[in-house]
């Protein structure tokens, strides 16, 4: 169950069109804190292919039903702030470095403009549809701003647990 | 949809990576895979007919990226093999496949022998490159596929993280040894 004092912050990611990321927080917080495989047993997944080994997995631990344990309100505020601010800076990083490696594979230094460009990424929902665009300087100029949005996602958590902590 | 050609060195073999193409399976239905290779002369054939098309068949490599903060669940590996299966087409469906193409290949529109389909799963997973990567880790139980079916699952693979540069290395090494 989602925490309702997370609603003010879901509404301002639809408001937003951020609905992708506001799916993120909300399947994160249904399935919560999920038991993972460890990285030893990637590595061993890993090897298993690279020797081209079919193995049938004869580990006892293996669950029809994987192991979560849900989040906590508090939790839950913790994570959606968490995720927020991670998978947005996250999301323009890889926005800058795909647009110059668009950029470098097409040559665009040395290739010939002949019809106004606006070298860009395109962010497409599950839908298929674009959910936003950006090109190289709005990228930039939302980087800029990253800090000016952790600051006021650290306090909008700060305040809401504080509010829980005073009824 | 977007797609780019390449061709190893020395290679006479030309492939094709396509972004967001769905393929037909045995069933008719069509699957998407985020990532795909397939021979070149597949997409030139689509291409070269006036209503396109849809390839059917397993493409040589396939990749399901999950760009999602949650662990990847049973169900998640699950659908990813269950699409795997309806696309790969062996010699043992060729006489309920006439309607697709024949003879039968495991891609279509495909040239034999090069595209000659499998005898088993098993030679189809081997030969192909199957894998799921994720931004962040699988759910424990999730692995116990994986080994049976040939899926290679790469988790926590982020922008400059050491998972990025192993799968991206080990991806390489599997086209430089294998698309030749």
């Amino acid at each position: 169950m989602i925490d309702r004092r997370l609603f003010p912050l879901l509404e301002t990611l639809a408001a937003s069109r951020l609905d992708w990321l506001m799916r993120d927080v909300m399947v994160s917080i249904e399935l919560g804190d999920q038991q993972v495989e460890t990285e030893n047993a990637l590595s061993s997944a890993h090897e298993r292919i690279r020797l081209n080994e079919e193995v049938r997995s004869e580990s006892e631990n293996q669950a029809s039903k994987e192991r979560s344990t849900p989040w906590t309100g508090d939790e839950q505020v913790a994570l959606a702030a968490d995720i927020v601010m991670t998978r947005l800076k996250e999301t323009l990083l890889m926005a800058e470095f795909s647009i110059e490696s668009v950029s470098r594979l097409i040559g665009a230094e040395t290739r010939e403009v002949t019809t106004p460009s606006n070298e860009g990424v395109a962010v497409l929902g599950d839908d298929g549809e674009v959910e936003a665009s950006m090109d190289e300087q709005a990228v930039r100029k939302a980087l800029e701003g990253m800090d000016q949005l952790r600051l006021a996602i650290e306090e909008w958590k700060s305040v809401t647990l504080r509010g829980s902590e005073n009824t | 949809m977007s797609a780019f050609a390449f061709q190893l060195q020395n290679s006479q073999r030309e492939w094709e990576m396509w972004n967001g193409v769905q393929f037909s399976g045995r069933s008719g239905a069509k699957h998407e895979f985020d990532i795909a290779i397939v021979p070149s002369h597949t997409a030139s054939t689509l291409r070269a007919r006036n209503a396109g098309g849809v390839p059917f068949g397993r493409p040589v490599v396939a990749i399901e990226c999950k760009d999602v903060s949650a662990a990847g669940t049973l169900d998640e590996m699950r659908a990813f093999i269950a699409r795997l299966y309806d696309v790969t087409a062996l010699d043992g469906h060729a006489p309920f496949l006439t309607s697709v193409c024949s003879p039968l290949t495991s891609i279509h529109p495909g040239r034999l022998p090069l595209d000659g389909p499998h005898r088993t799963y098993r030679n189809s997973n081997i030969a192909s490159r199957s894998v799921l990567v994720r931004r962040a880790g699988f759910s424990s139980g999730t692995l116990a596929m994986t080994g049976y079916y040939s899926i290679d699952p790469r988790g926590n693979v982020v922008l400059g993280s050491s998972q990025e540069a192993n799968l991206l290395s080990d991806l390489t090494a599997w086209i430089v040894k294998n698309l030749a």
